[in-house]
């Protein structure tokens, strides 16, 4: 288990905006972000988010938000979530170390079993077992 | 000759049937204006040449709430975009349609601190409900589809599409108009009808001692008054808005209370506050209408939510029924439903309590002071003088928080303000949108002295454009909210509110051109409303009110509805 709420983007890219509107949706209602990944997943422009938002009072409403906004398709919750981190060398080689010298990169790779998604204004629960 | 991207635009823009753009020109929208000139001369398009692109916003807002259909502005880069950004805020923050086209520097310079470059997309990215920036002169037909799609859908809301000045000079010889919008990552809210929880809705009001109606604005976007006023004469229920709701319910209805809320009548509070049941159509419990939270569900009522947007359920405290989707569609699915399970219980004992709620709270509103014209009597005069379908705007003030309390709304969308973003000099360009959209109707701004000096450079648009809208200025010579709470809630350390004698909104009114009145007199008042209709042009009905009147009822800072202050407390009890 970890402390926030492991939580999956997948949104249409036109311009770095995109990043910056997700993050803006965060901001507005005060919601931090622990760590974040993002990529292209296909040729369309969709997006892949993962980040770890911190529990608050606000951290549902600020997902709900941004499962509703322009360019998001969906939002998901991975339900009780590890987060394990991996360490790499800059060589691509596993590493031991976890150290922010620069001479690792850290992977965050969250573990779940379930998946509660929104999507404009509709939801839907997945067990991934 | 091969089309340029301007004139993709302005073709993109009739496909959607505007007909009216509201704007200023400068280097980087330029081209636009260059395209459609002959649109001008020959009558397929109206520009308005507002003096400040706030305005410009505010004025398809109006547009926009007036007609049902979205309001069009443009403006260029820069200066010009940032002007708009308070007109645009405001559209969504009440969930009006806007589309602006702002133009953009050229794309060589663009994030280079450019002569006129404003970050657009960065700027309104919070700001609106989406901004696009065109990449090419080929995303231009699509694009400007896309912004009506996203503006008029869901939860309706501004949109601006930025074109670099480039772009709209690019020809192309091969245009493809899309047959329907295409936005990934982009759909409408769904109306769901879920047959079990429209029966548990039904039961609830039918099964209630003491249901009520709040209508929101989602109640006026979906057209639904027929199917509120329908399901309260069925049962029985008194209703009540929210402030922009007041939009969506006739006043001369038996069963209307008025609109509740931080500045709203004691007697609609109150009566919220008292029922067991609460159907909500289209209202997003916003912290003007309910004060406190808690306050509410300490009332162990139950709660039915109709709202377009789902998660809008989600967002205040638990929601017993929450349907989602069209209010009208689903308004009469419960009617429906109420129909096939029948009335079983008589409500006479709640609408008389309703009505002692009402007669009580009378006592506190309509008072007479020798030698000062009252803020409710004005509104009376004013309503007595036009006609029952005059839509009406308002500033941002003591005079707007009058205007909740005591205008008397008589039919849908003729109440236009500023609600959810509170906008100070929102009411004369509101106003001209709202003209523009409805030129059969008499239009009235209900202003400030405040607040219309904030876009009144306006006027000089409505004279030279023939836009015959009537400013009724309540003149305090104050900000007269703020100065209200310095002087009960700040003991009485009033501070950078008070003006002095300038200006004289007569000479001011016929500087630019209008018609200038100082009415003195509720009859004054009739007269010079009547000329203006007459003369049918702009007009301004300067109208003094002593700075130290009061908007009432209100609530002290962060109080609950429970805490409504109804008399002037100066005056002690």
């Amino acid at each position: 288990m970890t402390q926030g709420k492991v939580v999956r983007l997948y949104g249409y890219y036109r311009d770095p905006g995109f990043l910056e509107r997700v993050m803006g949706s965060l901001r507005k209602l005060w919601v931090d972000v622990e760590w974040i990944q993002a990529r292209r997943v296909d040729d369309d422009g969709l997006y892949e988010v993962l980040m770890e938002l911190k529990e608050t009072k606000n951290t549902y409403l600020a997902i709900l938000n941004l499962s509703k906004m322009v360019d998001v398709d969906r939002v998901e919750i991975l339900e009780d979530a590890k987060v394990i981190s991996h360490s790499f060398d800059n060589t691509g080689n596993p590493s031991q170390s976890d150290s922010n010298d620069g001479r690792v990169i850290i992977i965050y790779v969250p573990v779940f079993s379930k998946v509660t998604g929104y999507s404009w204004g509709e939801s839907y629960s997945k067990d991934i077992r | 000759m091969l089309p340029s991207g301007a004139r993709l635009v302005v073709d993109a823009l009739k496909r959607e049937g505007v007909s009216t753009i509201f704007g200023i020109p400068g280097l980087t929208n330029m081209p636009i204006y260059d395209a459609f000139l002959e649109d001008l001369q020959n009558g397929e398009l109206r520009h308005v040449l507002m003096r400040h692109e706030q305005a410009a916003a505010h004025a398809a807002d109006g547009y926009a709430r007036a007609s049902g259909k979205p309001g069009v502005c443009t403006a260029t880069s820069g200066p010009g975009a940032t002007n708009l950004v308070t007109g645009m805020v405001t559209a969504y923050w009440d969930s009006s349609p806007v589309v602006a086209i702002t133009g953009q520097v050229v794309r060589s310079v663009i994030g280079k601190m450019a002569f006129q470059e404003a970050d657009t997309p960065g700027i309104f990215a919070n700001a609106t409900k989406y901004v696009v920036q065109v990449k090419n002169i080929y995303e231009i037909p699509l694009w400007i589809k896309n912004a009506f799609f996203i503006a008029t859908t869901g939860r309706p809301g501004p949109v601006v599409v930025d074109i670099p000045r480039d772009v709209q000079l690019e020809k192309v010889d091969d245009v493809k108009w899309p047959e329907r919008p295409n936005v990934k990552g982009y759909r409408p809210f769904r109306t769901i009808i879920d047959t079990v929880k429209i029966k548990r809705a039904a039961e609830i009001l039918i099964e209630a001692e003491r249901p009520i109606i709040l209508a929101g604005t989602g109640a006026v976007w979906s057209n639904s008054t027929p199917e509120i006023l329908e399901l309260s004469e069925l049962l029985g229920i008194p209703m009540v808005s929210t402030l922009p709701g007041k939009s969506a319910i006739p006043h001369d209805h038996p069963l209307f209370l008025g609109a509740m809320g931080y500045y709203g009548r004691a007697e609609a509070s109150m009566a919220a506050l008292e029922s067991d049941a609460m159907l909500i159509v289209g209202a997003r419990l916003s912290d003007r209408t309910f004060t406190s939270y808690d306050e509410m569900v300490e009332t162990r009522k139950k709660f039915i939510m109709i709202n377009i947007d789902p998660t809008d359920s989600e967002r205040a405290f638990k929601i017993d029924v929450p349907l989602y989707g069209d209010a009208k569609v689903l308004l009469r699915e419960i009617i429906s439903a109420v129909r096939l399970i029948g009335r079983k219980k008589d409500n006479t004992a709640w609408i008389r309590r309703v009505k002692e709620l009402r007669d009580y709270y009378s006592q506190y509103y309509y008072h007479e002071e020798d030698g000062k014209l009252k803020p409710w009597k004005i509104l009376k005069t004013i309503r007595n003088a036009i006609p029952r379908d005059a839509i009406v705007t308002t500033g941002v003030g003591q005079h707007q928080m009058w205007s909740e309390v005591f205008w008397e709304v008589l039919e849908p969308r003729t109440f236009l303000s500023s609600t959810g973003m509170g906008t100070m000099g929102f009411g004369l360009p509101a106003a001209m949108g709202a003209k523009m959209a409805r030129p059969d109707k008499v239009v009235v701004d209900l202003d400030g002295d405040g607040s219309f000096l904030m876009t009144g450079n306006n006027l000089a648009t409505a004279v030279d454009e023939h836009i015959p809208v009537i400013a009724v200025i309540f003149d305090n010579r104050t900000l007269g909210l703020v100065r209200q709470v310095q002087d009960l809630f700040q003991s009485k350390r009033v501070v950078g509110v008070d003006y002095g004698p300038s200006p004289d909104f007569v000479k001011l009114a016929e500087a630019y051109g209008a018609l200038g009145f100082n009415a003195t007199s509720y009859d004054e008042i009739s007269r010079s409303i009547n000329i203006a209709i007459k003369e049918n042009v702009p007009a301004v009905i300067r109208v003094p009110i002593d700075k130290e009147e009061l908007a009432l009822p209100t609530l002290p800072p962060g109080g609950k509805l429970k805490q409504v202050i109804v008399s002037d407390p100066r005056k002690g009890s």
